[in-house]
């Protein structure tokens, strides 16, 4: 069993995620306490639980969880101790309530976030805190991509990225500005962590290739809008939460096999969360 | 004769800038700190922005101009010329601190101790070296000609940059190569520029010997400080210093890394004479540290208190002439009765804070203007430095006490650990700190004996 649980892909990315944080944490002084950390995983993990132990479903979802938790310690901020671990058991919960077709609808994440920011005055995300060194960026697109690839899911995130910096740099055409400017985005650790570790999760996102395309292109292209237009900020993560509102209905029009996690082995668990 | 131009947009500045210290030990001082600083002030609150911009001109005011893209027409009301000893009172609150703490007599246990304080502040200084159809041919439109105290300003609307480039020249304004080009982006953004000169004759009957900051106020959803215009014709890397003022929480860049400066620590008593060395050798090694790509905290608080106090809180008076617009509220000065000059404590509920932040930059390194977010971080923070003065004992100076006798033992660990530090987060050698401090490497002579031999 132990065996099959480490080619699972999703401890890899847990590893990743971690990496990322001691980065974080030392070479850009995250504001983020050991405490907050600790008390994020102890609130998605206690309500991952209690959702397992009531549907009683695989343990193994338990990776899923752990990795919402690293995604909301990667990006939320917070003075308070209690807002973490209170985002993380309503992130989880979210996955067990809202529910179209016995599936998900939001990336626990994001809704995770989105709740933050929108109903709690003390929350706050950092989009600068990642810094724009070049070697995260490769680091973070090289992982990212073994990742995806193996999660076959590889064509979501650079989608996303293609449209998104396409359309930045249309813009940036037609003001002048110089291409350091749309290299310097490129390198923003926020956009590709939310390229690779969000957009990027195959329970929330459609199944067929074309919705993918079509999905990466309306996330792109609206963060974009609401980003220069109506000065929104972390706008793709507000936008990934309203598209997936509609991805039963890109399921409905474009019909593709569901994604399921499974261990590289033919003798697969799988897991519905 | 020709103009020259100032294109600061904010920091253009390339100058000598001059440092004055406050508090009671330090003389005031002419020494350079940092070259080519600038400050601006910024006071921020949903859409409303006023900022205001240090012009410690110190050439022949005649070739002083400056250009700054603005997001609207400004009518006369909206532009002002302000108070520069407010902006050296904010730079004086916010800068860097020391603390300085004598130890007790371990042989007599109490509490005893004082802090004094120092400030650095920095002013700043600009000026660019810089070089004439009519301006409808150009697609240049005057939009309005205002003289406000000793400077002359026009807004200006252009269609597209080069025609603009030529305007400015054919007006005499020595504007430097490439200037159409940064143009461009604000003009394609529809955003106007507003260019001042000095009023030589309004100077005068002012009895001014003296540029005051210029101050605009407007409404804008972008909440930016455009740095881009500034580096056209910059030689070497510029320095800037911007205050945010708002309501809520801690202000931070959303397009470049943040970083906090070091703070707390414990260093040798000797820099209290050379603090201002020290602020410097300590920011440049922290620049070099983030390879001159992030954006420094230096300061976080309510601007109610402080603790310790580098200079007093700003008053009432002085903060409503930066600009904080929402302080005549009447519930404010009801609840407040003003703001107090003394430290109160934690907790209660202020508002206006302010965040220092303070960047060295280039053209390669920031490409981008500074677009900024203000966070909910209410947590305060300041740039703070302690000095322990250890205890001097009566008459032979030996303890008499067993625990004195372990006190003064531990001391050249104390010590060795203060030069460390400060050899750490400075560009400074443990070698002459400890030479500084009279140390001849105390904690290395019975351990580690090797550890001078190769430094």
């Amino acid at each position: 069993m132990i065996s099959k649980m480490i080619l699972d892909i999703r401890f890899l990315q847990i590893f990743v995620m971690a990496s990322l944080l001691s980065l974080g944490v030392y070479l850009y002084d995250f504001t983020l306490g050991l405490e907050q950390v600790i008390l994020t995983f102890m609130g998605g993990l206690l309500a991952q639980l209690f959702w397992v132990k009531k549907y009683n479903l695989s343990k193994a979802s338990f990776l899923s969880a752990g990795i919402t938790c690293m995604g909301l310690v990667l990006l939320l901020r917070t003075n308070t101790l209690w807002l973490h671990p209170l985002i993380a058991v309503l992130a989880i919960s979210s996955k067990f309530i809202l529910q179209k077709n016995k599936q998900h609808i939001f990336n626990p994440t994001a809704i995770g976030l989105v709740i933050a920011l929108t109903f709690f005055s003390s929350s706050w995300l950092s989009p600068g805190q990642w810094g724009s060194q070049i070697l995260l960026a490769f680091w973070l697109i090289a992982i990212g991509s073994v990742l995806t690839f193996r999660a076959k899911q590889l064509d979501m995130a650079w989608y996303f990225l293609l449209f998104y910096l396409g359309g930045m740099a249309l813009r940036n055409l037609y003001l002048g500005y110089e291409v350091e400017i749309l290299i310097h985005a490129a390198k923003n650790g926020s956009l590709l962590l939310f390229a690779f570790f969000m957009i990027t999760d195959p329970k929330t996102t459609p199944n067929h290739k074309y919705s993918k395309i079509l999905f990466a292109f309306i996330i792109a292209m609206g963060s974009l809008i609401c980003r220069y237009y109506f000065y929104f900020n972390h706008s793709y993560i507000y936008c990934l939460v309203v598209t997936s509102l509609f991805v039963p209905l890109f399921n409905k029009k474009f019909i593709a096999p569901k994604f399921q996690w499974r261990v590289y082995e033919k003798k697969s668990i799988t897991y519905s969360y | 004769m020709k103009k020259n131009l100032l294109l600061i947009l904010i920091s253009l500045l390339i100058s000598p800038s001059i440092y004055a210290f406050c508090g009671f030990y330090v003389a005031k001082g002419g020494a350079d700190i940092f070259n080519k600083a600038s400050q601006v002030v910024m006071v921020r609150d949903e859409n409303r922005t006023v900022i205001t911009m240090m012009n410690d001109f110190e050439g022949d005011y005649k070739n002083f101009a400056m250009v700054i893209p603005v997001p609207q027409v400004l009518e006369k009301s909206q532009i002002n010329a302000g108070d520069k000893t407010n902006v050296k009172h904010l730079d004086d609150y916010t800068a860097p601190r020391l603390v300085e703490y004598h130890d007790a007599d371990p042989c007599q246990p109490r509490i005893m101790h004082k802090f004094g304080r120092s400030g650095i502040g920095i002013q700043n200084e600009s000026m660019l070296a810089a070089n004439s159809m009519p301006a409808k041919k150009l697609g240049v439109k005057i939009e309005a000609e205002y003289t406000v105290g000793e400077y002359d300003i026009v807004i200006l609307s252009a269609k597209e940059s080069n025609g603009l480039e030529t305007w400015l020249r054919q007006n005499k304004y020595n504007v430097p190569k490439g200037a159409s080009k940064a143009l461009k982006p604000y003009i394609k953004q529809k955003m106007k520029f507003f260019v001042a000169k000095v009023n030589i004759k309004e100077q005068k009957k002012a009895g001014l010997n003296f540029l005051r900051p210029l101050q605009v106020a407007f409404e804008s959803e972008k909440f930016m400080l455009p740095i881009r215009l500034g580096m056209i014709n910059a030689k070497g890397p510029q320095e800037l210093f911007v205050y945010v003022l708002t309501k809520n929480g801690r202000v931070e860049t959303s397009n470049y890394p943040n970083v906090k400066i070091p703070s707390d620590l414990d260093l040798p008593i000797f820099i209290k004479e050379e603090f201002s060395d020290f602020y410097k050798s300590m920011f440049d090694r922290q620049v070099k540290k983030e390879g001159m790509k992030a954006v420094f905290t230096e300061y976080f608080w309510d601007m109610g208190w402080c603790d310790p106090c580098a200079a007093d809180p700003l008053s009432v008076k002085q903060l409503r002439s930066l600009g904080v617009f929402w302080l005549d509220e009447p519930n404010y000065n009801k609840r407040r009765g003003g703001i107090r000059p003394m430290p109160i404590p934690r907790g209660g509920a202020r508002n206006v804070k302010v965040t220092r932040l303070h960047l060295r930059y280039d053209k390669k390194t920031f490409p981008q203007d500074l677009m900024f977010y203000q966070t909910k971080d209410t947590k305060n923070f300041q740039g703070r430095y302690i000095l322990r003065h250890p205890f001097k004992f009566k008459g032979d100076g030996k303890p008499q006490c067993d625990k004195g006798k372990e006190y003064v033992k531990n001391l050249p660990a104390r010590f060795e650990k203060e030069a460390q530090t400060l050899a750490h987060i400075t560009d400074w050698k443990l070698k002459d700190i400890r030479k500084k401090m009279k140390l001849a490497g105390n904690s290395s002579s019975k351990k580690g004996w090797w550890k001078k031999l190769w430094e």
